[in-house]
């Protein structure tokens, strides 16, 4: 008898997270390991979110009880502010805006509500690993356009569109970049949105590293550029600015009738985000910004030092990051593949990297160092772990 | 630009009925809603001072997708000990809702194409939700000549090469009915014959009257075990609408597929939720007790009155928070000027004229009812009920 149902089949639990099954393993069993896999914040969430969280609580039901589907109307406000004042979108909070189960469920609605069946939608090839799993579940196809170590993870706007077929309706964009830490650029942002325009396609846009930009990279919302407000659906959250990860609210901005569809699929698939979540969220867009320079600070000394240390050591290869909070790393000569590499690493000096194989075909040969989760007073420790780990490939 | 699968897709009835109820109250009306399916007690305080402590302990990242072990473990425990279902705890996780437990279900089962029966009158959400997974929902209608229960034959007559699965809810939205460990274990038979999936909508399970007891269909029908998926929640049972975490149990493989579909759709369910959810489960059950009986006395009540009003025919029912009373006496009648020509057109008179918000049966496949919850306060229900003789003597 048939178990699944044919999408299922080839899915899979997410890399990232079979890693760090396998760092509890080994801490279980006395090894003391320094992850470098995962990109959640090691921050605690900003204390007036929590204080907020727990007000609401107390306040009866109204933050127990469903919310509106939409997300609570003052949290549909603030974002919008946020949208207008950073990203320079203007959105209708009650028609263009949708509160989410975290960005993830963004971008799964509007991949729902987007995509037939057969469907070839395109996604950078690396990106994160979530896009093509959920363009399947939609029952489209996932094309990969690569963004390659040489022209410094940038893409190439004529390549992108030699790949995409006349059937092409959608294309999943991610700037900054996981796991090659790239910031597209405005010029090449406005490139990616006239051939958008020419070709009539519709970019979803996942901005959840948006804050977290080194030297002078700037970000560009494609939805802010001429004649793309209605071709573009922005996806963002609270998690990664504010180390919100568990509280799960994010939001996608878009035209008035993809977001309308949009609350059909999230109606049919959770009905709302977690009331009193949304309350914190609130607080966070409202009193916390400043929380979220602080975090990009640290990172920013963190990243500072990994360049220091990694700068002018040969056998590594990388390209600065330009914004998130990722290395992307290769190390030439070595001859076995970017799983057996994250295995070595693991083993033999107990560094946790994720396989660049997991972020698509292009991702092979190269792993992911995050330093979300690591202390600026570990670095040293990394480095040196890090390179006595590529010396023993050789 | 949208899917053509989206496309079939309606949004939920009760939602439109909401926020014209909202519009109302922005004007200033008070307006009693029977509309809503949702307790107005808040949640329990242990519960609460949970949710404070994970917040203060910063139990506030991702968690694996499926859930916190902890929930886990405590979800096996009540499945086995209040339904006598054993599994193991990689055979539950954990999702945003049972509603996503449902959709998770529906996604890891159904291919484009495949059937999906779903039982009139429904949940709104599921013919969505299989419509949304690539199925096709296929109706099987019951009327109060059944008290709303599909019968072995009506179930096999609906059975067709490409049924894969069955979506059953009981205690029952809208109806209020439960069905008896007899008449699952019939149906059960009937789905083994026939290699068909159960997946079983239990989330008003606590909500039960007159010594009426709830029943899962694996529970009444063992060799069903390795072909349900037995969803439930701690929404309606604590009083936690809001909190959003639902639960699943069934065969591993499923149950694996169910989360990977989950992580990449929305990763874990809030975190604060779930230690809460926790405490939900293993706390003291007295609150929830009372709040049963509470609920008793206000369906007694409406049921009450309702009886005493022409045009309303029902049976009263044993679990949930509804009453589904078939009003087609009233249609074609006139209200106040206003020709009654459908239930949508009495539940918008009742609103705009009599300030009562119901939901239509249209919506649940039952053009011929109307839902009133009764899980609004009693003085609310006092005033209703007085509002709507009014309206109709």
């Amino acid at each position: 008898m048939r178990r699944f149902a044919e999408r299922m089949r080839g899915v899979q639990h997410s890399a990232t997270i079979e890693l760090s099954d396998q760092i509890k393993t080994m801490r279980k069993d006395g090894r003391e390991i320094i992850s470098l896999a995962a990109a959640r914040p090691d921050f605690d969430t900003p204390r007036v979110v929590k204080e907020a969280a727990v007000d609401a609580l107390r306040l009866g039901a109204q933050y127990t009880e469903y919310t509106e589907s939409r997300g609570l109307p003052e949290l549909r406000e603030v974002v919008a502010d946020k949208l207008s004042r950073e990203n320079d979108l203007q959105v209708d909070p009650d028609r263009e805006l949708l509160i989410t189960v975290g960005a993830r469920e963004a971008i799964f609605c509007a991949l729902q509500v987007l995509v037939d069946q057969g469907d070839e939608v395109l996604v950078f090839d690396p990106s994160w690993l979530s896009y093509r799993w959920a363009i399947r579940l939609s029952g489209g196809l996932p094309v990969g356009v690569p963004l390659r170590q040489e022209a410094d993870f940038h893409p190439d706007p004529e390549e992108m569109l030699s790949l995409a077929s006349d059937d092409v309706r959608v294309l999943v964009l991610n700037s900054p970049n996981n796991p090659t830490g790239a910031v597209f650029t405005p010029a090449e942002m406005q490139q990616i949105a006239r051939i958008a325009r020419e070709r009539d396609w519709v970019i979803i846009t996942d901005e959840i590293y948006e804050d977290f930009l080194y030297g002078d990279h700037q970000h560009v919302s494609p939805a802010a550029l001429q004649g793309m407000k209605d071709r573009t659906v922005t996806c963002n959250s609270c998690s990664k600015g504010w180390a919100m990860t568990g509280w799960r609210v994010g939001y996608a901005a878009g035209p008035a009738d993809i977001i309308d569809r949009m609350l059909a699929v999230h109606q049919h698939l959770v009905s709302s985000p977690c009331a009193f979540a949304q309350k914190g969220a609130v607080a966070a867009f409202t009193h916390a910004r400043e929380a979220v320079f602080d975090m990009v600070d640290s990172y920013r000394r963190r990243r500072q030092l990994l360049l220091e240390g990694l700068g002018g050591y040969p056998r590594v290869e990388f390209v600065p990051p330009e914004g998130a909070c990722f290395f992307f790393l290769r190390f030439p000569g070595a001859q076995i593949n970017s799983e057996q590499l994250s295995r070595h690493f693991l083993q033999q000096c107990g560094l946790a990297m994720t396989p660049g194989a997991a972020f698509g075909e292009y991702g092979e040969g190269y792993l992911r160092l995050s330093f979300a989760g690591v202390d600026e007073g570990m670095i040293p420790e990394v480095l040196d772990r890090l390179k006595r780990g590529t010396e023993q490939l050789q | 630009m949208v899917s053509e699968r989206l496309k079939a897709v309606t949004p939920s009835v009760t939602l439109a009925i909401n926020s014209r109820v909202q519009e109302l109250e922005a004007e200033g009306k008070d307006i009693v809603k029977f509309g809503v399916g949702e307790p107005d007690y808040p949640t329990p305080e242990h519960i609460k001072e949970a949710a404070r402590k994970a917040i203060a302990q910063d139990k506030t990242r991702y968690t694996p997708a499926a859930g916190i072990p902890q929930l886990r473990e405590a979800v096996v425990e009540k499945f086995s000990e209040e339904n006598n279902l054993h599994y193991k705890v990689s055979q539950v996780m954990v999702s945003v809702g049972a509603k996503q437990a449902i959709y998770n279900s529906l996604m890891a089962l159904v291919n484009p194409g495949d059937e999906v029966i779903v039982i009139a009158p429904y949940w709104v959400s599921y013919p969505e939700q299989v419509k949304l997974a690539g199925g096709v929902p296929v109706v099987v209608q019951t009327t109060e000549d059944t008290n709303f229960k599909v019968t072995p034959e009506a179930l096999r007559d609906a059975i067709s090469p490409r049924t894969r699965a069955l979506i059953l809810n009981t205690p029952n939205n809208p109806t209020g009915i439960v069905y008896s460990s007899e008449e699952l274990a019939a149906l059960g038979q009937v789905m083994l014959e026939h290699d068909i999936w159960a997946i079983c909508d239990d989330i008003y399970e606590s909500l039960v009257y007159d010594k009426a007891l709830h029943t899962s269909l694996p529970t009444a029908c063992p060799d069903m075990f390795a072909r349900s998926i037995v969803i439930n929640g701690v929404s309606k049972a604590y009083a936690m609408t809001g909190w959003r975490i639902g639960y699943a149990g069934g065969p591993e493989e499923i149950i694996s597929a169910m989360s990977s579909c989950q992580g990449h759709a929305t990763s874990n369910p809030t975190s604060v939720s779930q230690w809460a959810a926790l405490a939900a489960l293993q706390g003291p059950k007295g609150e929830v007790r009372e709040m049963v009986q509470d609920y008793g006395q206000r369906r007694d009540y409406m049921a009450e009155r309702l009886q005493n009003i022409a045009g309303f025919e029902f049976t009263k029912p044993r679990g949930a928070f509804y009453l589904f009373p078939n009003v087609s006496e009233l249609i074609g009648r006139s209200i106040n000027g206003t020709k009654v020509t459908d239930v949508e057109v009495l539940a918008k008179i009742l609103l705009e004229e009599a300030h009562v918000a119901l939901v239509p049966g249209s919506g649940f496949g039952a053009p011929e009812n109307l839902r009133f919850s009764y899980s609004a306060a009693m003085d609310r229900i006092e005033e209703g009920m007085d509002r709507l003789q009014q309206a109709l003597d």
